[in-house]
């Protein structure tokens, strides 16, 4: 059974949602499911929060709406990514490898000189 | 843009919100069957265990719901209504407070609304055909403003030939004709005599035939006319074959050759025109017919290049022809301003600040309104404390005060600009019948004016609602949550301000209203003293055959006689009708024209009390009295023998024996006019002895404006032919028989048919001329009666909400044994003390 354990901060789901939908077209459930595939199991989306989160970047531009039908037969809405989104998509990457990279640093200190 | 996008999906989200609404619970729905058939599929749990799985696993599905609400951005739109029907309750359950707060604002929205239209009407406007906003005027300014040079028959062919900036350059001038043709009785009519470039600018297809043309102004080519929609319609009733018809104007024929389409009165107001033939050779500089031209910019020229361009070619005009032009400035203006004489900067600041002044009208009520719903608004702090702590930001209370007075403004709104709505329609019937509107002004509602109104709504709902809401959701709110609501929350210095400046105006303005609808009143209830009802009135004119004004002496005795003759053979046939008891004539309509002369007596023959005395003068023909049924007070009327005889006999009227001599004996006074003007021949040195005192006629006023002015008349004798033109009075028994103004002119077109009687029924004149005061006087009344009204309610306002919040107060002084006297004084000394000091500072 997958753990439901790290908090995600609002900011990284963000990015996370980008980076998926940067691979292909997905609707919610599908978007859920590829997070928590491609985090091996370390991340599992609070479920109901993608929601708004999803809402928010639409309002933002930075991915588009569309409603389509599955391989089943049923109907669901799928996100992609605009031309801003992948704009921001790696706007927040960088950010992200700095600031990891900076916590890093700090936690590697050993001493010695700055 | 981010921020674009972001707009569009929250304009989204409010426009389709139901569909969004769908949208999102299917989506929702979708991802619990999906997780639920992974968990059948993937842990092999029975179906309705993997659905409550899959719900704990998803979260609370209404709490993402409105997650989902508030991340498209409006979360807060669907409450606003809400709240906007719960004002719409409020405003049926104090339907006193809804009362007088709809009629102020909506006297306030219609006077603002219409202050605004007919403000942008006349500083806005816009020609309403292709490239109308470059159509420019071009005049010779003179030392007197608003009197340019027009008599610039070579300087206009000069300007045709050398402008550039300007293209399309033409003149036009009116004259006045009578139009015999087609249906109906001849009638004068305003015929433009117009260059056929003024077509050409107008670029507007004639509805039939054509538009005059270059070729039309060549001496000698046949006469041709170009008529308008309306008389197409009217006189020749909508006739498709009536081009090529003829048709009479003044003494001459010409052929019909179009019709243009329905709307279109270039330049002024016409409705008829005809080529106008400009020929140098025939008049020196600065002589010959008056002509007003216009133009347009070229391509790619702008106004400033123009009047740039202007100022050159009139110096050079100076520099070639001082003796003429050397005080003569060439100017180009806007088409439009040089007919409303709107080039006058102080008239236009003078427009905005009325525009200013009656916004600030809307303020005024709308902080009435504020102090009146302050008392409600307090009375709801214990909800809007429990508002707060259910989570509501402070934004949101105010929302939702700013949405329930909007319900109020908004009904305020509607009601002023339906009023508007009729006012305008109302004007627009007054001014078609006078006929002198310019084509390009509009009576109607614009899109325009809906808007500024509605903005007013607004405005007046946010200081309504907000103001008091700030004030109370301020640090008061956990203090009342504390003390049970209601205590603590007075009133600052700044309302109380507010109210002793409101009464103020309604002080000062009472007496002003008071005295204009009580001076209506007595105008509308007073009759004129005669039968006015069996008078038709208007002036005589013979027009003069298209040439122009400035011949020398022996043509004016030429045409004073014609006149004459013409005149008797009209008074006589007219005098032969039947129905017709009396015709008479005069220099104006009695009551109202004339000129106001200074009067000096002769040395000891007494002195007025003060002032200096004036007098109306005119000139009446005899018989003039007896037909308007006129009593003498003493003395005789004016007989034939008077006429040029000597002495200068006159007769005065009764408030002229009043007014300027006291009282006392007035036959056989001599007296002088210290200066010379108006209509009078004869010279400033001329002595007049009064042979006779008629009654006042009319018996009191018409109009407001002779309200103003005195009242004390002269009549001089006067001589047929003298004045021109006359007025011609026809007095019918019993009454103006209908087709009575047809059957005149009928016969004055017989008599001449460059006769043109512009007559008709003294009561039809009566009414026209009271309009306008009315509708001031009404407007005044309105708002003063608002304002006040107003005042009262803030008062009652004021004096129950400090009761209310002081009853404990009141309870504990009483019980302690204060006399009731006294508690009330306590509680009233300070209402009382800003009613004076309103008081006070309106009866300044």
């Amino acid at each position: 059974m997958a753990h439901d354990q790290s908090d995600l901060l609002q900011g990284t789901l963000e990015l996370l949602v980008l980076k998926t939908l940067s691979l292909e077209p997905m609707h919610g459930w599908g978007i859920s499911q590829r997070i928590q595939q491609m985090s091996r199991d370390v991340f599992q989306v609070n479920q109901g929060s993608l929601y708004p989160a999803l809402q928010r970047m639409k309002s933002r531009g930075w991915i588009g709406s569309e409603w389509r039908t599955t391989e089943n037969n049923r109907r669901a809405k799928y996100y992609m990514l605009t031309p801003a989104g992948e704009c921001e998509l790696a706007r927040e990457r960088s950010q992200w490898e700095r600031s990891s990279a900076a916590v890093n640093w700090v936690l590697d200190w050993a001493g010695g000189a700055p | 843009m981010r921020w674009v996008s972001e707009a569009r999906e929250r304009l989204r989200g409010l426009l389709f919100r139901g569909r969004e609404e769908a949208e999102t619970a299917e989506e929702l729905r979708f991802h619990l069957e999906m997780e639920t058939e992974r968990l059948v599929r993937e842990e092999g749990l029975e179906r309705p265990e993997a659905r409550r799985r899959a719900g704990v696993a998803f979260g609370g599905v209404e709490r993402y719901r409105e997650e989902v609400r508030e991340a498209r951005g409006l979360a807060w739109v669907p409450g606003l209504s809400l709240d906007f029907r719960l004002g719409l309750r409020m405003l049926a359950k104090h339907r006193g407070l809804t009362l007088i707060g709809g009629f102020s604002v909506a006297v306030a929205v219609a006077v603002g609304a219409f202050a605004f239209e007919v403000i942008s009407e006349v500083l806005h406007p816009a020609l309403p055909f292709e490239g109308g906003d470059r159509v420019v005027s071009l005049q010779y300014a003179t030392d007197n403003p608003g009197n340019p040079e027009r008599r610039i028959v070579h300087d206009f062919v000069e300007w045709r030939d050398g402008l550039r900036s300007v293209e399309r350059l033409g003149a036009f001038r009116t004259a006045e004709h009578n139009l015999i043709g087609g249906e109906g009785p001849p009638e004068p009519v305003g015929v433009a005599e117009i260059t056929a470039s003024g077509f050409e600018l107008a670029r507007t297809p004639p509805l039939l035939g054509r538009y005059l043309v270059p070729d039309d102004e060549r001496p000698g080519a046949p006469p041709v006319a170009v008529i308008g929609h309306e008389p197409w319609r009217t006189r020749f009733a909508g006739d498709p074959a009536v081009v090529g018809r003829t048709v009479r104007l003044g003494a001459d024929l010409y052929r019909i050759v179009g019709v243009m389409p329905e709307g279109f009165e270039f330049p002024f107001a016409h409705h008829f025109w005809i080529p106008l033939r400009v020929d140098p050779s025939r008049h020196p500089r600065l002589a010959g017919p008056q002509l007003y031209v216009f133009g347009r910019l070229a391509p790619g020229v702008t106004m400033r290049e123009a009047q740039a361009e202007a100022e050159i070619v009139g110096r050079r005009a100076a520099a070639a022809h001082p003796e003429t032009h050397e005080r003569l400035r060439l100017q180009v203006l806007a088409y439009t301003h040089e007919h409303l004489d709107l080039d006058h900067p102080v008239i236009r600041v003078m427009l905005r600040f009325v525009q200013l002044l009656v916004a600030g009208l809307l303020v005024v009520v709308a902080v009435n309104l504020a102090i009146l719903l302050y008392a409600r608004t307090v009375a709801r702090l214990g909800e809007i404390a429990v508002r707060s702590a259910l989570g509501a930001s402070r934004r949101r209370i105010l929302a939702q005060l700013f949405a329930e007075a909007l319900a109020l403004s908004a009904l305020g709104a509607l009601a002023g600009l339906a009023l508007v709505k009729a006012v305008l329609g109302w004007v627009r019937v007054q001014f078609t019948v006078v006929g002198d509107v310019p084509f390009w002004i509009e009576f109607s509602l614009s899109p325009a004016t809906v808007l500024y109104a509605l903005g007013l709504a607004v405005l007046a709902a946010a200081i309504m609602g907000v103001l008091p809401g700030l004030k109370a959701t301020g640090g008061r709110l956990y203090a009342s949550l504390r003390q049970g609501g209601g205590a603590g929350a007075g009133l600052g210095r700044v309302w109380t301000a507010l109210v002793v400046a409101q009464v103020a105006i309604a002080v000062a303005i009472l007496p002003v209203a008071v005295f204009a609808v009580w001076q209506v009143v007595r105008m509308e209830s007073a009759g004129p003293g005669f039968p006015a009802e069996e008078f038709v009135v208007g002036g005589a004119e013979l027009s003069e055959p298209a040439a122009e004004a400035g011949g020398d002496a022996a043509d004016a005795d030429a045409f004073a006689s014609r006149y004459r003759a013409r005149l008797a053979e009209l008074v006589s046939r007219l005098e032969a009708e039947p129905g017709v008891t009396t015709v008479t004539t005069s220099s104006g309509i009695p009551g109202l024209d004339g000129p106001v002369r200074q009067v000096a007596f002769e040395e000891g023959a007494g002195a007025p009390e003060s002032g200096t005395p004036t007098a109306g003068s005119m000139r009446v023909a005899p018989g003039l009295f007896a037909a308007y049924g006129a009593e003498m007070l003493a003395g005789r009327p004016l007989g034939a023998g008077d006429l040029g005889g000597p002495g200068g006999p006159v007769v005065v009227n009764r408030t002229f024996v009043e007014q300027l001599l006291g009282n006392r004996p007035a036959l056989g006074r001599r007296f002088r006019y210290s200066r010379p003007g108006g209509a009078e021949a004869d010279g400033p040195g001329e002595w007049y002895e009064i042979v006779g005192v008629v009654e006042d006629f009319p018996a009191s006023p018409i109009a407001l404006p002779s309200l103003v002015s005195g009242a004390a008349h002269v009549y001089h004798p006067l001589v047929p032919g003298e004045v021109h033109p006359v007025v011609l009075a026809v007095r019918f028994r019993g009454g103006v028989p209908a087709g009575a103004v047809r059957r005149i002119r009928e016969i004055g077109a017989e008599v001449d048919p460059v006769m043109q009687l512009r007559v008709r029924p003294l009561t039809e004149l009566y009414g026209s001329l009271r309009a306008g005061s009315r509708f001031a006087a009404w407007s005044l009344a309105a708002v003063t009666l608002s304002v006040l009204l107003l005042s009262a309610a803030g008062i009652y306002a004021l004096t129950s909400f400090t009761v209310a919040q002081r009853t404990r107060e009141i309870g504990i002084r009483t019980a302690l044994g204060a006399h009731p006297r006294r508690v009330l004084r306590g509680i009233f000394g300070r209402v009382t003390r800003q009613l004076a000091l309103g008081l006070a500072v309106g009866s300044l």
